[in-house]
């Protein structure tokens, strides 16, 4: 999932992923981390300790006998966290491409004022 | 095979140093990062290097290490004392008929269970703080007041359930009787579960982070908090670690909340400017490479003794071989070196006034009780598993260790800083001296025993 992220930055550039990323990264870890966190703590409303988890097996219409574990709830916050944190670490990186161009932007910029200051 | 692996281990240190020792970023990180490689090659071969051997455990249960050190004279007395330890944790909550048979999984019990909301107060202090960061992450960033509010209020709880865990810790009876002091997280049984443990020094702790916490949050509401993103959330997720650290009763995971109060590095850089960016380095690169040493002495006690549970350690002590307990008592001393350096210790604490003198004033308020945690884990430590020798040199001056502290006041000289600076200063009384300078002393004294 991080990989589909960082091919859209490679593909179509910083400035046309962020224009049209909808979910912030900082979302996807604030939103796993709660996930996480209140699955875990969904056990104490039974009154088990915290992050007792649950498991039963399902049978479901066409895909028979499924196994279910409330752990994987809190596996899919973790993956949230994840997702949004590697996104997070590798947008950090890509933005030493925008900023080395503003950077040299603002050099010349810098030595255009001097130029027009010694004239 | 020892031979390959050491000098993999060897060749992997030695490049590590050299170079964390360069003064470049990247090379620093990839330098940390050799380290990490080393030390996990030494964990691997704590598990003892065998040829032919099951991968985890054999279907009979060979393969555990405690085994394989040969302190089978130990096991019965072990497995005595945990039985006993999971009882204790199990049942004296005042919920009858919880002792499970030994080893097997909790199944859910039928319908909903009288609700016993005290039991679940020991992990108050991790959980409330989470919640509260993470919901903090969600909320956007220009709403300052909301999110302030959030935090204060989460703080404010903290420091009322902390009051609470205080009087159950004192023995406050309840009803049905004492309240339990152990909660084994997950429900796994004893010796396996990460087991939180209360008493009266991890209580009066978790008060003291959270008045600390609620003084300097209220403080940053006048300006700090506004200064760069995601404060608040950093904050909780700092008392979530400090929290867990006072609170847990087994070692490995208390290197997992040591490493969660790393979120003191991006406090720590809060309000940017070089100075905070240098001294943040400093302080998160020497911090890792304590949490290495960290886990170097984990790895050669879990080596040793076969556990990590404080409790269950302490019991399997006594029967330790002498031939094991040179290498038990290597890392422990290991151990006691990585604390130190997180403590911020006379010889070992040069990156602390930096950090000090860098940090927003609040965040240095904060930092305070995040360098007790590692004084607090080393008394804890060593009270437990040397038992009383360890206790006499309490005594033993207590005259050279006001050094930090006092260098970082010379260096602060804005009126901000100083206040950082002093909280330390006015705590660092004669008699905490004594426990800082008894701290650093008995591992080495451990050692030379």
């Amino acid at each position: 999932m991080d990989a589909g992220f960082i091919l859209q930055y490679i593909a179509a550039g910083t400035v046309w992923v962020e224009d049209r990323l909808r979910i912030l990264p900082v979302v996807w870890i604030g939103s796993g981390l709660l996930l996480a966190a209140l699955t875990g703590a969904a056990s104490i409303i039974v009154g088990d300790p915290f992050l007792t988890s649950y498991f039963r097996y399902v049978d479901l219409p066409i895909l028979g006998k499924v196994p279910l574990a409330s752990a994987t709830v809190f596996d899919l916050g973790v993956f949230g966290l994840v997702v949004g944190a590697t996104v997070l670490m590798l947008i950090a990186i890509a933005h030493q491409s925008i900023r080395r161009l503003r950077a040299a932007r603002l050099e010349e910029e810098r030595q255009s004022e001097e130029q027009q200051l010694w004239s | 095979m020892e031979l390959t692996l050491s000098i993999a281990i060897g060749v992997l240190t030695g490049s590590g140093v050299w170079l964390i020792l360069r003064p470049r970023t990247y090379q620093l990180v990839i330098g940390l990062s050799l380290l990490s490689y080393a030390v996990n090659l030494f964990i691997f071969s704590m598990g003892r290097l065998r040829v032919g051997a099951a991968p985890v455990l054999g279907v009979d249960g060979t393969g555990n290490p405690a085994d394989f050190a040969g302190s089978h004279s130990a096991g019965a007395g072990a497995h005595r004392h945990r039985d006993r330890f999971r009882h204790n944790g199990a049942s004296s909550g005042g919920t009858a008929g919880r002792a499970r048979p030994h080893g097997k999984r909790p199944c859910r019990r039928a319908g909903i269970a009288l609700m016993d909301w005290t039991r679940h107060l020991l992990i108050v202090p991790i959980l409330l703080p989470l919640v509260a960061g993470a919901a903090l992450l969600l909320i956007n960033e220009t709403r300052h007041t909301l999110k302030a509010l959030v935090s204060l209020i989460s703080a404010l709880l903290l420091l009322v359930g902390g009051m609470a865990l205080m009087r159950i810790a004192a023995g406050a009876p309840d009803g049905t009787g004492t309240l339990s002091t152990t909660y084994a997280v997950a429900d796994w049984p004893a010796p396996f579960a990460i087991v939180l443990v209360l008493d009266r020094l991890s209580a009066l702790m978790l008060v003291l982070t959270s008045v600390v916490a609620l003084a300097s949050l209220t403080f940053s509401l006048a300006r700090w908090h506004g200064a760069g993103p995601h404060f608040h959330s950093l904050f909780q997720f700092l008392l979530m670690g400090l929290g867990g650290a006072f609170l847990t009763g087994d070692l490995f995971n208390l290197f997992v909340f040591f490493e969660i109060t790393l979120a003191a590095y991006g406090l720590l850089l809060h309000g940017s400017g070089s100075f905070r960016v240098r001294s943040g380095l400093h302080y998160i690169s020497i911090n890792l490479a304590a949490s290495l040493l960290f886990l170097i002495g984990v790895s050669l006690i879990y080596g040793v003794t076969g556990t990590l549970n404080m409790a269950d350690l302490a019991s399997r002590l006594p029967g330790l071989p002498d031939e094991d307990r040179v290498l038990f008592e290597a890392g422990a001393a290991i151990l006691g070196v990585a604390f130190l350096v997180k403590a911020g210790m006379w010889p070992l604490g040069f990156w602390l006034a930096p950090a000090y003198t860098a940090a927003a004033a609040p965040v240095g308020a904060i930092f305070v009780v995040l360098t007790k945690v590692g004084v607090y884990v080393l008394l804890r430590l060593t009270l437990l598993l040397f038992g009383s020798p360890a206790g006499e040199l309490t005594g033993f001056g207590g005259m050279v260790v006001a050094l930090p502290p006092s260098s970082s006041r010379h260096q602060a000289c804005s009126l901000p800083r100083l206040w950082a600076g002093s909280p330390d200063i006015a705590c660092s009384s004669r008699r905490e001296r004594c426990l800082r300078l008894s701290a650093w002393v008995t591992p080495v004294s451990c050692r030379a025993r």
